[in-house]
Order: C-alpha cells, then sequence, then structure tokens
C-alpha cells in the first residue's frame, strides 16, 4: 500500500472527540476507496481536510480567554 | 468531565452548601428524607453548567434563590476530558438576572495568568467547547433528574451527538447546500461562457496572420531603406567616377614612368657604388683589372675622372632611384584607392540590378503577398520586373568600372535607369506598407478583442471550475459523512449492546442479559427466558426503567467517549424508584465497575442499604440548611 493511502499526515493525537473517530474511519475507508473506479487521492485528501475543518471548532477556549 | 467540590449558597433550601474531596472513581451516594436537598444538588450542578435546572424554565428560574435571600451562587471546580481544571460561578438574583465567571485553576487555585471569562455568551461557549456537549445531550446522558426514565427519541439530535455522528448531519446539510449554490453559479456562468466561446468563434482569428503580416512589414520597410540607401549612394559616386577615371589614368602613367626609372637607376647605382669601392679599397688591384683592357692615356684619363667623379654619381644615381621609387609607390597608392571606390562603385550597381531583378513578393510570406494582390491594381514589382534590356549593358559595366574602363556617359545612363526603377520599387514598397500598417492595425482590434474574450472565458472557466471542483469535493465528503455515519451507529450499537451486556443481567436479576438498538434507535431486549429479543414494550413497566437505565449507562459512556470525555460523572437522581430491594442491591454493587469512562456515578435515593461500600456518603438534612461534606 502506498504512503499516500495510508494518510500518514491524519494524526489521530492531534484531534478529538467526533473528529478522531472521523480520522480514524478514514484511515480505514480510504483502503476501501481506493478500489473504486474514478478514485483520486487528491479529492479524497481535500475533501478529509474540508470535513475535518467543519468538525474542527476553530475557536479554542484559549482564544476566548485571550480575546476577552 | 469530573466534579472535584461543589459550593452553593442560598440555593433552594440551602443557606450553604460544601461538597468537597469527591472521589474521581467510584459510587457517591445522596441520601435523605423527602425535601432533604437531594435534588437540588443536581439541580445545582445543572444550573451551574447550563444557567438553568431541568424542572424550572428561564421564566422560573430565579426560584432556585432561596426564600428569604436576594441572590444564589453556585461555585463548581472540575476536571475536563483534557485534564485542564476550571472553577465555574454562576450567580441569580430575584429579578432573574444572572451572572458568570470561568476561571482557569492550577491545583485548584486561580490561574493568575489569565483573567476570568465573565461575558454570559462566551462562558456558555466556553463551557459547550469544554464539554463537548450541550445541555439536551446533557439531560437525556450524564443528568438522569427524578423523572420516568423514557426510551431516547430516536430523531433527536441528542441520540446522534450520543452516537458521534451529531455534526455530520449538519455538516451534509451544510454541503448540500454549498452544493446547490455551486450548481447555480456553474448553470448561470455556462449559457454566458457559450456566448462568449460563439463571438469568439466568430472573430476566426488566426494566431500566426498578424505575427506573418507584422514580419512583413519590417521586411518591406527594410528592403525600402536598403533601395534609398542605394540610390543615395550611386548617386554620390556618379560624379567621383568621371573625375577620378581622369586621376587614374595621370596616376597610372606616371607609375609607368617611374616604375621604368626605379628598374633603369637600380642597376646604375649599383655598378657605381661597386666601381667608388673598388677604386677606392681596392685600387691596385682594380687599376692592374682595368688596365689590362685600357692603354696608358686612357687608364690615367679613367683614373682622374674615377677618382673626381665615381662618388658623385653613385650618389647622385641613389637619390634619383630613391625620389622615382617614391613617386611609383605614392601612384601605386592613389592607383589602389581609385579602384577601390570604383570596385565599390560597381557593387552598388551590381546590387541595384540585382534588387530590379528580383520581386518583392519572394521576399515575404505567400498569404500575406496575396492579400497584397488584393490591394494593388494594376502593375506592380510585386509581380512585374522592368523590361531586362533596360540593364542589358549593366553587367559589362560592372565588370568594367573597377579598372576605370568603363565610359562615364554609359555610366551615367545606366545609373539613371537603375535610379529610376529603383524609386518606382521603393515608392511602391511604401504604398504596400501603408497598406500593410493599415491591416495590422485592423488585426490587432481583432487580436486585442480576441484577448478580451479569451481573458473572459479563461476567468468564468476558472470560476466553472472551481464550482466544480467544490461540487466534487463536497459530494465526496457526504458520502464519506454517509459511511462514517454509518459506521458510527454500528459501532454505537455494538457497544451500547456490549457495556449493557456488562449492566443488564445485574439490574434485572439475570433475566434480561442484551440490548439492541436498530438502525432507526428503537430498542430491543434479549430475554434469557424467552430466547428472544422483546420489543421495549413488550416488557413490563419495571423492567423497561431498568432497562432504561442500563441503556443510559451505555449511551452515557459512548457519549462521554465521542466527545472526548474519557473520565465522566455521571448524576442519577432516584434512579430505583421502582426497583425491588434486591435489584437495588444488585445495582449499586455493579455501577462502580461498569465502565472505565463514566467513573465518577452520583446516585440520589432515600436510603442505602447499609452493607453497601461507597466512595463517598452524602446524608442531606431534613431540618438544617446546610451541608457541608
Amino acid at each position: 500500500m502506498s504512503a499516500e493511502l495510508e494518510l500518514r499526515w491524519l494524526k489521530t493525537e492531534e484531534v478529538r472527540g467526533a473528529a478522531k473517530r472521523f480520522v480514524k474511519f478514514c484511515k480505514e475507508d480510504v483502503k476501501t476507496q481506493a478500489e473504486q473506479e474514478n478514485f483520486e487521492i487528491k479529492k479524497y485528501q481535500d475533501a478529509v481536510k474540508l470535513v475535518l475543518h467543519k468538525l474542527d471548532d476553530s475557536m479554542s477556549v484559549e482564544d476566548l480567554f485571550n480575546a476577552d | 468531565m469530573l466534579i472535584n467540590s461543589l459550593y452553593a449558597t442560598n440555593f433552594r433550601k440551602y443557606h450553604k452548601l460544601e461538597i468537597e474531596d469527591i472521589p474521581v472513581k467510584g459510587v457517591i451516594t445522596v441520601a435523605g428524607l423527602n425535601e432533604s436537598g437531594k435534588t437540588s444538588i443536581g439541580e445545582s450542578i445543572c444550573f451551574v453548567l447550563f444557567g438553568r435546572t431541568f424542572f424550572l424554565d428561564k421564566k422560573n428560574l430565579h426560584k432556585i434563590v432561596c426564600w428569604g435571600s436576594d441572590i444564589a451562587e453556585v461555585t463548581l471546580n472540575f476536571t475536563t476530558g483534557q485534564g485542564e481544571s476550571y472553577c465555574l460561578w454562576r450567580s441569580i438574583d430575584r429579578n432573574g438576572e444572572m451572572n458568570v465567571s470561568l476561571q482557569k485553576t492550577t491545583k485548584g487555585k486561580p490561574d493568575e495568568t489569565q483573567a476570568p471569562l465573565k461575558d454570559n455568551d462566551k462562558v456558555g461557549l466556553a463551557i459547550s467547547k469544554l464539554l463537548s456537549f450541550n445541555y439536551d445531550a446533557f439531560a437525556n446522558s450524564f443528568y438522569l433528574a427524578q423523572r420516568e426514565l423514557t426510551s431516547p427519541d430516536p430523531q433527536s439530535d441528542t441520540i446522534k451527538q450520543m452516537a458521534g455522528i451529531g455534526s455530520y448531519a449538519a455538516i451534509t446539510d451544510e454541503f448540500n447546500h454549498a452544493n446547490e449554490i455551486n450548481e447555480d453559479a456553474i448553470s448561470k456562468l455556462l449559457p454566458k461562457r457559450d456566448e462568449t466561446q460563439t463571438t469568439l468563434d466568430a472573430i476566426k482569428l488566426d494566431e500566426t496572420w498578424l505575427p506573418d503580416m507584422v514580419d512583413a512589414e519590417i521586411t518591406l520597410g527594410s528592403e525600402q531603406q536598403l533601395r534609398e540607401n542605394l540610390i543615395q549612394e550611386l548617386n554620390d559616386n556618379e560624379q567621383p567616377f568621371k573625375d577620378n577615371k581622369k586621376a587614374y589614368g595621370f596616376s597610372t602613367k606616371i607609375r609607368g614612368l617611374f616604375g621604368f626609372l626605379s628598374k633603369i637607376l637600380l642597376p646604375v647605382l649599383v655598378i657605381l657604388w661597386l666601381m667608388w669601392i673598388a677604386n677606392q679599397f681596392f685600387t691596385d688591384a682594380f687599376t692592374g683589372l682595368i688596365g689590362s683592357v685600357m692603354d696608358g692615356a686612357n687608364l690615367e684619363t679613367y683614373s682622374s675622372l674615377a677618382r673626381t667623379w665615381l662618388l658623385p654619381a653613385a650618389i647622385v644615381s641613389t637619390i634619383a632611384y630613391i625620389l622615382s621609387f617614391f613617386f611609383y609607390k605614392n601612384a601605386n597608392s592613389s592607383i589602389e584607392a581609385l579602384e577601390h571606390e570604383a570596385s565599390s562603385f560597381s557593387g552598388s550597381m551590381h546590387e541595384g540590378h540585382r534588387y530590379v531583378t528580383t520581386l518583392v513578393e519572394t521576399l515575404l510570406p505567400e498569404r500575406v503577398v496575396q492579400k497584397m494582390h488584393e490591394r494593388v491594381v494594376g502593375e506592380s514589382t510585386l509581380q512585374v520586373l522592368p523590361p531586362r534590356e533596360q540593364f542589358n549593358n549593366l553587367d559589362q559595366l560592372v565588370n568594367d568600372t573597377p579598372g576605370y574602363k568603363a565610359d562615364p556617359e554609359e555610366i551615367s545612363a545606366a545609373i539613371a535607369r537603375l535610379t529610376s526603377a529603383l524609386k518606382k520599387q521603393d515608392g511602391e514598397i511604401e504604398d504596400l506598407s501603408k497598406g500593410l500598417i493599415e491591416d495590422i492595425n485592423q488585426e490587432k482590434i481583432r487580436s486585442d478583442k480576441a484577448g478580451v474574450l479569451r481573458s473572459s472565458l479563461k476567468d468564468m472557466q476558472r470560476i466553472m471550475d472551481t464550482n466544480q471542483y467544490n461540487i466534487d469535493i463536497q459530494t465526496i465528503s457526504i458520502g464519506m459523512l454517509q459511511r462514517a455515519a454509518s459506521d458510527s451507529i454500528q459501532l454505537f450499537n455494538n457497544n451500547i449492546a456490549k457495556t449493557s451486556a456488562k449492566t443488564l443481567p445485574s439490574f434485572t436479576e439475570g433475566r434480561y442479559s442484551k440490548i439492541r438498538i436498530a438502525e432507526d434507535f428503537s430498542v430491543q431486549v434479549y430475554s434469557d427466558e424467552k430466547h428472544g429479543y422483546m420489543d421495549f414494550d413488550e416488557i413490563s413497566s419495571g423492567t423497561q426503567r431498568q432497562v432504561m437505565l442500563a441503556l443510559r449507562m451505555a449511551m452515557s459512556e459512548e457519549l462521554a467517549k465521542n466527545t472526548g470525555n474519557d473520565k465522566q460523572f455521571i448524576f442519577l437522581d432516584e434512579p430505583f424508584a421502582f426497583f425491588d430491594q434486591t435489584r437495588t442491591r444488585s445495582t449499586l454493587k455493579a455501577l462502580p465497575d461498569i465502565s472505565e469512562v463514566i467513573s465518577q456515578v452520583w446516585v440520589v435515593a432515600q436510603e442505602f442499604p447499609a452493607d453497601i461500600e461507597v466512595n463517598k456518603a452524602i446524608v442531606c438534612p431534613l431540618d438544617e440548611t446546610e451541608l457541608r461534606v
């Protein structure tokens, strides 16, 4: 399996909750999806990043304290 | 999230409530008779976290303020799933005015490096981020208020949040909406793009046509300049040739004369110098030699003449030779310079001859010439050369000119014909250039128009491509989220079944062993007696509460895991209301070991069996308003 399909850039330890579970899911899902016709790893990776961006609430509690 | 300590003043029946040293793992029992303030403890936790209670809506929330007091306050020290500690304080007065403060703590003391957060909305946002669940999820999982236990609404956000797919549905909706916007943008641009493409096609711009014409225009300009220079050169050299011809004849004679003299004088001066040397330095031998061919009188005369004239004669002949050689060389240089000028003139004539006998169109791209033919009316040097007989003798003249053999009159006549033909060509080339420049300008306008259209097309295509790419990515994301949701639900159901398998037998004295949750989140229970799954409403209402408690524990564990709360408290207010003594006892025994995640279990009941070991026992006094434990 190529390094690309392992989604090594996705680190489960950097996320938590729903995002963590989603990352774990993607690491398995990509292997199945890669067998599909017309699969494009670049698009798959972009889609993962997009969902993670949505799942990740960008403003942290620390930001809230610092903004006050 | 784990509770470290809880303080309240003027909250419900309590003027003062202090619960400290709360164990992070184990069972904390809250016992007491009716109206002893057991439920108030749970309400104070709910109030401080979410600014509400299970039983009081916002309008009636001020009723939590203790009778005879103006303001109620609750302080909660807690640790998040990430191991960070916070102190949360909330107050409410009789008018319902609420204030709140959130402060990070280190080892139980406020973190002085960070000012507390005091804005109501910001604290609410910070709490939702720290806990990762909202009030609804809290009330349906970790906080079991004193009420009927009900099965979760399969369509509720809470159950999705528990399964860890709460945000998936919202994100999927967002992507579907974004896809609609992207598709709309494409469908609006598509006709515009097609229209622009049609306009561009109609221009029928040939990308190579303008460069060809520009090259042709440069070539014509260059050819025109060459002809003008040549005409100037021919005219400038015509009269000098006539003048030079005379000078060339004179110089030729001078060179012949002095060349001849030089040839004569050289041997003479050599002989004279040899004789003088012999006479001067080898007198006896030389006189003897002369004497052998002369008689005495002649020898005497010779000797007298030789002594007097031999040296002057040698010197004079030497000077004469030098002068002759100088004049010879001077004349030769003049001849060479004149011949060079004549050669250059001859070259110009030859070049002129070549120009007038070459069609201009051979220098230009074929299709540019065709375009010019359309413009030119009548004969032109483009296609027609001047009559050849006009230049019949030109080759001969070109050959004769370098040696000044050509007749100046014939030269003048030939130059006149040549310059006339060149001027005619020059004029026509200028006319052609003007036409060509007009064509170039028109083509530039067309090219610029096409450029603007192309640029516009490129921009539209880029926007359409971006929108299409977004659609592709969002569609892939939607599929991914659907698969992830399905995966999560399956995992959720498996985990619920696994966790409930640990609790349900204890809660039901072994009558039921497993809970199964269908895709639609409906609940079924496995009966060991009937050896099969039963629908939830098929079992007795008492057992339903026990099943629901097991389900609540399992779902709470899932919610905690899915929200990053690896250690979580749960507050169960009167969970054993319909339990008999045996089931209460076995449930209480099972609670500490049910879950690694739901580690801090608060249980409220009127009384607990004395033989059950708990980690902290809180007994609420009936007639007192202060409680410190």
